[in-house]
């Protein structure tokens, strides 16, 4: 049996009149990926943004098995007059850990080794997107949360991401994935939830990494987003 | 592990600040400004050391003024409103050391552009001692080095009240207007207060007024140190107890600046 790496339970945040996230609640094991599939606005970062604090919730707990997990961000920023092996030795420095893997991550996900001293401003978005996924994988953390890992990456950049996602998640990290393109999170996710307008609405296992699985749940998405409109 | 991600964020923040051409421009003009203030000191000769001290000292209120609106703010502002404070956090790092060690990192700073300003400055004043026997006093330097640590202080203070204003606000325009709000009420008031100390002045306002201004100015710390550059301008003593309660005055401020924004930090919603 897979341990849990993070357990949400009825997690609710309201931004005044309006509710962003109601009441959701889900599982996510060690070795396992699970993907938030929701139309703009169904509330998958704000959730995301609740379970890492730094938006607090009106009701709910948020628990992680080990450490808290490591984030990457929508269309990341990152401060521009550092190079990106500058932010992994402050990770580093600051979790207390070796950083000697940190050449190794930066390679596998394309960074050139002459690109790791440079300054982030030289960085074209898709190798700013590419640092940060490196920041947030460096130290090997047991869990992560992706918000949009994909956005403003080529075909060849995605395909890089995906792979080294696969294996550390084969490794044993929990990875939660949320994003509107259906075929990424086919590739990587065990399970899918699909939110609709704050609400966690149906939970779909795949079982296989299929076109069929990406027009279903296409088909689902489409359902929910009329089903779950606040009465 | 708080004190290893808070020394580590405080350099980083320094590391930051020096990859910025702004701040490499501000450490050559700072190494300028006190030779270039030496033109318009030279040509009040009798009163020169005067001048020039006095010049030194607004050279000093300027670029420091210039670092927490062009450098510090932009930076802050640009972590809140961006999301670059979000990386920090999740690593994961309590809110309040980030606050802080953004605070220590910031106002370090400082330092290289302090100590260039000053060594730079006692060069000028031993320079134009030889230069201009007799109108420079000897001790200028001493008066000079003492104002300019001095005046280091209400900058402080003003660092203090900048996150302040950024634990609840959203973006750079917020945080600017605040600020820039905040130094002109601190600049502004004294002279009005100074004004109504004049029967003929006081008589002429309404008491409510007097009243608020008041208020507002035991509200908001001296950022002019104006007392304090005029003595020491004119080769005065200071009164110890006032060195001492300016002092006591700034990093109290300073203090009760930070522990409230640090409080307003914590409970916020980071976007």
């Amino acid at each position: 049996m897979k341990m849990t790496a993070i357990s949400i339970n009825q997690l609710k945040k309201t931004y005044r009149s309006t509710v962003v996230v109601d009441q959701v609640s889900f599982d996510l094991h060690h070795g396992e990926a699970l993907g938030l599939l929701g139309a703009n606005g169904a509330g998958k970062s704000t959730m995301i943004k609740c379970m890492l604090g730094l938006v607090m919730t009106d009701q709910g707990t948020v628990k992680f098995s080990a450490q808290p997990p490591a984030y990457l961000p929508e269309n990341p920023q990152l401060p521009l007059s550092l190079s990106a092996m500058d932010l992994i030795q402050f990770k580093c420095a600051s979790l207390g850990m070796e950083c000697s893997h940190a050449e190794n991550t930066l390679n596998q996900l394309g960074l050139p080794p002459a690109k790791h001293h440079s300054l982030l401003r030289t960085y074209s978005k898709g190798m700013r997107q590419r640092a940060a996924l490196a920041f947030a994988l460096c130290g090997k953390p047991a869990s992560i949360l992706l918000d949009e890992p994909m956005s403003g990456l080529d075909a060849l950049g995605r395909a890089e991401v995906l792979t080294l996602l696969k294996q550390r998640k084969q490794a044993g990290m929990a990875c939660l994935m949320c994003s509107h393109i259906v075929p990424d999170m086919v590739q990587l996710c065990d399970r899918i939830l699909i939110m609709a307008h704050g609400k966690a609405c149906e939970e779909i296992v795949l079982s296989e990494h299929s076109m069929q699985q990406v027009a279903l749940l296409e088909e689902r998405l489409a359902y929910w987003q009329v089903e779950a409109l606040p009465s | 592990m708080i004190e290893r991600s808070f020394s580590s964020l405080a350099w980083l923040t320094f590391k930051d600040l020096s990859g910025h051409r702004t701040y490499r421009l501000s450490l050559l003009a700072v190494l300028l400004i006190p030779w270039f203030l030496m033109v318009p000191a030279s040509l009040f000769l009798i009163d020169m050391g005067k001048v020039l001290l006095d010049m030194l000292f607004t050279g000093l209120h300027g670029w420091l003024f210039a670092y927490i609106f062009f450098i510090a703010t932009p930076m802050i502002a640009r972590d809140i409103e961006l999301g670059i404070a979000n990386i920090f956090l999740t690593l994961p790092m309590r809110r309040t050391t980030y606050y802080g060690a953004r605070f220590i990192g910031l106002l370090g700073g400082m330092i290289p552009l302090f100590t260039l300003y000053l060594l730079s400055s006692l060069l000028t004043i031993f320079w134009a001692s030889h230069a201009w026997q007799g109108y420079i006093p000897n001790t200028l330097w001493l008066s000079g080095m003492e104002g300019m640590l001095l005046i280091c202080l209400p900058y402080i203070s003003l660092m203090g009240i900048l996150f302040l204003i950024a634990s609840r606000a959203t973006g750079a325009a917020e945080i600017s207007v605040f600020l820039v709000a905040v130094w002109i009420l601190c600049w502004s008031i004294p002279p009005v207060l100074e004004a109504l100390q004049h029967p003929d002045v006081l008589s002429k306002t309404s008491p409510w007024l007097v009243a608020l201004l008041e208020t507002v100015h035991q509200f908001l710390p001296d950022l002019t140190s104006s007392q304090i550059s005029l003595r020491l301008a004119h080769e005065l003593p200071l009164d110890i107890g006032q060195v001492l309660g300016y002092c006591a005055q700034h990093l109290s401020y300073t203090t009760l600046a930070w522990l409230t924004g640090a409080v307003l930090f914590i409970k916020r919603d980071l976007s």
